[in-house]
């Protein structure tokens, strides 16, 4: 199970959070000047679309798999075997 | 002067002769002859080779044109490299069923009829399931059911080929219909090699059990023979564009729940194999030329994580992400070099990941399917965040668990960095891969939108990554997965073995017994006394039926009206707003501040009427809002400020299920109800008869105090009564509630001292 976290780790955490975060708007920010030349579907011409669904994509991922995982998937391992 | 060297006899020949060399001489045979067939495919031009005829049939056994030629390539490659990886195997049964395997993998993609392809199909299985066994005495319970599956699998295409040929007159494979028996159980069969769900979980189960350099043969070449004849056979299936789709989150999902290191990543090769079937699912030139450079690529880095991952298990003798951690220090080769594969799976820029992936996805796009594109780069992100941030952090970052180790002999570290090298190749020159592909290739990956949309989705990931770091530690669990049929479920099937005692079981008492025990409990879960069950029963049967209701009645979903849509700047601006403050609403502790932001968004989606030129729609909407949040706020005013209690996780995820279904079911049926004209529209009629029936010029108001005046009147009266209702709680106000007061004098409450102070004031009373 998850580790419980030191005042330390949450310290370190934030810090890359932060990191990220900015890069990530500066992405986002870099976006509005690319020249869009293949706008199928109207998010493609949205700027920063693709860092908004990343990060939904991730966060349902995560706890989507987990929360079906925990609740019907994961068993103990020695589930087989008796 | 030779005709043709068939490749697969190259492999065939080198197996035959392993028996007899040793030392130097093993290592030139072994890496020399799979290198010798991979030149040799340059030197032939396109043709049919081989043609035999045998009894009445013809069967080609060497195919020789862009597709076949292209999977032979990486075939013969990852032949090559694989066994630089394994040269320091000293039991040769290794190397001659690898070597077996690889010439029926070489010999399936050259077969130019169904029946050689049967054979070579079947060779394939039967070299593989030694791969497997060599694992040790662990393995071969896991290889019986491999090979098992892939028996199951070949019955069936047999059967198909069988039926096909029957109905033909032809056993030559071409492109196959998928209709009728014969077609259906050919696509089966070529399923069950491709790991597509329900039919997959022979991969996972055995390929992290099989030996370490064999398991590198068996992730290279059996998927990818399926995705070949899938190309070749079923290219534009439209099914198998769902299928693909299917299998790319299946793995994803699977992969975030995996300790087992090697079996994370068999699960992605079901994820990535998704990208290709979805690709020929969609089957235009661009999406095919994916499937194919996808394959091509993800041969070479998947071989390459599987290395890292069996020279991590080769070195510490552990296979469980739990076991693991901080291996950076004393591997740190293995990990850089698994780090170039991992990079390259995500797609990221400048590798081969990126190069084929963006075009599978790319193709789709082109073909107008916008769910496929975005359920892709979904799982996308999903490999990304577990195969090339979850899965390392465990093994080589993450708690030190001070394991002893070192880099893997030489020949292990060469193969690595041979496959690592290909695919950084691949990635800087993409077009050493596109002049191999089926067709012309018209395709630029590397445009300014494309790269700051990959970057920003790889960044948005690892910062989720970072986010709900606690959330992805490795547990130590397996997950049940479909084969639990075969594992167990054929227990409870072998107790049932005699029919009547199944049928003795079912007496009238018992059946009675059960009837009332079933409606006991039905009727404890419907009538809960909780108002939260209630609610969750009538929303879900309302959308359940709302959504069985359009699919009954054949509306067909089109997005056309949505695909037309163009959203101005402060259309955009107004539309973040509302998802923003539903999402506050949400995520706010105080239930006051819930209702506050949940009537904001009322407000925004009134603003954005006037945007779209309706003032007066806008200005019902802000009536009705402001309204209906005096009411809320008025009933809070009588509970206490918020229970302290923590929801459990459970009652959390129906929160989000039933939240889900209504969005989703809500947005499906305004998108049908949108693009389906169900009756004619009225408003043609009403500008006529205006003026004709009711004498008013003014339409707007002849609709409405004319036209519609029962609907209006109604509608008065529920204004009314709302106001009676806001009259009278006001009223209240003067006597307060008991819990009122207790929550006054202690801020919040918990559930027992609430229920305390209600029983105080019954006893007073």
């Amino acid at each position: 199970m998850s580790r419980k976290q030191t005042p330390e780790d949450q310290v370190k955490k934030k810090k890359r959070v932060k990191v990220l975060a900015s890069m990530l708007g500066l992405l986002m920010f870099l976006d509005w000047f690319a020249p869009r030349h293949h706008a199928h579907f109207f998010w493609d011409s949205i700027p920063g679309f693709s860092a908004v669904f990343g990060f939904i994509a991730c966060a349902i991922l995560v706890f989507f798999s987990k929360g079906i995982g925990h609740a019907f998937l994961m068993k103990r391992e020695d589930y087989y075997d008796d | 002067m030779i005709e043709w060297i068939h490749p697969a006899l190259v492999f065939f020949a080198t197996a035959a002769l392993v028996p007899f060399v040793k030392g130097k001489g093993k290592s030139i045979l072994l890496i020399g002859f799979p290198a010798l067939a991979f030149f040799s495919l340059m030197l032939f031009p396109d043709g049919n080779y081989g043609v035999f005829t045998i009894g009445g049939f013809e069967v080609v056994f060497g195919r020789v044109d862009k597709l076949s030629r292209v999977f032979a390539y990486v075939f013969t490659l990852m032949g090559s490299v694989g066994m630089v990886y394994a040269l320091h195997v000293k039991q040769k049964g290794q190397h001659i069923a690898a070597l077996i395997y690889g010439g029926g993998a070489l010999g399936s993609i050259f077969a130019g009829d169904l029946l050689s392809l049967f054979v070579f199909w079947e060779i394939m299985a039967f070299s593989s399931v030694f791969l497997v066994w060599y694992g040790g005495e662990k393995s071969w319970a896991n290889g019986l059911r491999y090979l098992m599956v892939h028996t199951f699998g070949g019955l069936c295409l047999l059967g198909g080929i069988v039926i096909f040929a029957g109905q033909t007159g032809s056993i030559a494979f071409n492109a196959i219909p998928a209709s009728g028996l014969g077609g259906w159980l050919i696509l089966i069969g070529f399923l069950i090699n491709a790991g597509a769900p329900p039919l997959h979980a022979w991969l996972p189960d055995a390929y992290p059990v099989g030996s370490i350099t064999g398991t590198i043969f068996l992730s290279s070449f059996t998927t990818k023979t399926a995705v070949y004849v899938l190309a070749r056979g079923f290219a534009g299936t439209e099914v198998l564009m769902w299928v693909g789709v299917i299998m790319a989150l299946y793995g994803v999902v699977y992969a975030m729940l995996e300790n087992n290191i090697r079996k994370l990543l068999a699960y992605h090769i079901i994820s990535q194999v998704g990208f290709m079937v979805a690709g020929i699912g969609v089957g235009t030139e661009l999406a095919i030329n994916g499937a194919v450079a996808h394959a091509f690529a993800h041969i070479l880095y998947k071989a390459l994580l599987m290395m890292g991952m069996g020279s991590v298990i080769f070195m510490t003798g552990k296979r469980k992400g739990t076991e693991l951690g901080g291996l950076y220090r004393t591997m740190p080769l293995t990990f850089g070099l698994f780090m170039v594969g991992g990079f390259s799976i995500s797609g990221v820029p400048f590798l081969s990941g990126f190069i084929s992936k963006s075009m599978v996805i790319s193709g789709a796009a082109a073909a107008h399917y916008p769910f496929v594109v975005l359920l892709l780069t979904l799982a996308a992100a999903g490999t990304f965040l577990s195969t090339t941030l979850k899965l390392p952090y465990a093994v080589f970052m993450g708690e030190d668990k001070g394991i002893k180790a070192a880099d893997p002999p030489g020949n292990m570290l060469l193969g690595m960095g041979l496959a690592a090298f290909i695919c950084i190749l691949l990635g800087v020159m993409p077009n050493l891969l596109y002049q191999l592909l089926p067709f012309p290739v018209d395709y630029h990956p590397y445009t300014a939108e494309h790269l700051l949309g990959s970057f920003q989705l790889l960044l948005a990931t690892l910062l989720g990554f970072t986010l709900f770091l606690y959330k992805l530690h490795p547990e130590n669990t397996i997950s049940v997965d479909t084969d639990w049929v075969y594992r167990k479920g054929v227990v409870w099937f072998q107790q049932l073995k005699n029919p009547l005692q199944g049928i003795k079981v079912l007496r009238y008492k018992d059946f009675l017994q059960g009837l009332t025990l079933f409606s006991r409990q039905v009727s404890q879960r419907i009538q809960s006394g909780y108002l939260k069950h209630a609610l969750v029963m009538i929303i879900s049967f309302v959308m359940l039926s709302t959504l069985l209701f359009s699919l009954f009645k054949g509306w067909t979903l089109s997005l056309d009206s949505l695909m037309q849509t163009d959203l101005t700047l402060s259309q955009l601006l107004v539309f973040v707003l509302i998802i923003s403050s539903t999402l506050a609403t949400v995520l706010f502790k105080s239930r006051i501040a819930a209702v506050l932001s949940l009537g904001m968004t009322g407000f925004f989606v009134a603003f954005f009427y006037v945007l779209m030129g309706a003032p007066d729609l806008a200005l019902t909407q802000y009536l009705v809002e402001a309204v209906s949040v005096i009411l809320i706020l008025l009933a809070f005013y009588y509970l206490p400020a918020y229970f302290e209690e923590k929801t459990a996780p459970a009652s959390k995820m129906t929160d989000i299920a039933v939240s889900l279904l209504v969005g989703i079911v809500m947005t499906f049926y305004m998108l049908m109800v949108m693009d389906s004209h169900l009756t004619k529209s009225i408003a043609s009629y009403y500008l006529e008869m205006s003026e004709k029936l009711a004498g008013g010029r003014n339409v707007v108001n002849v609709v409405i105090v004319d036209f519609r005046g029962f609907d209006t009147m109604f509608e008065i009266a529920v204004f009314s009564i709302a106001a009676l209702g806001i009259f009278g709680m006001l009223k209240l106000n003067k006597k307060k509630a008991p819990i009122q007061r207790e929550a006054a004098l202690n801020g919040s409450l918990k559930r027992e001292q609430i229920e305390e102070a209600v029983q105080r004031e019954v006893t007073s009373k």
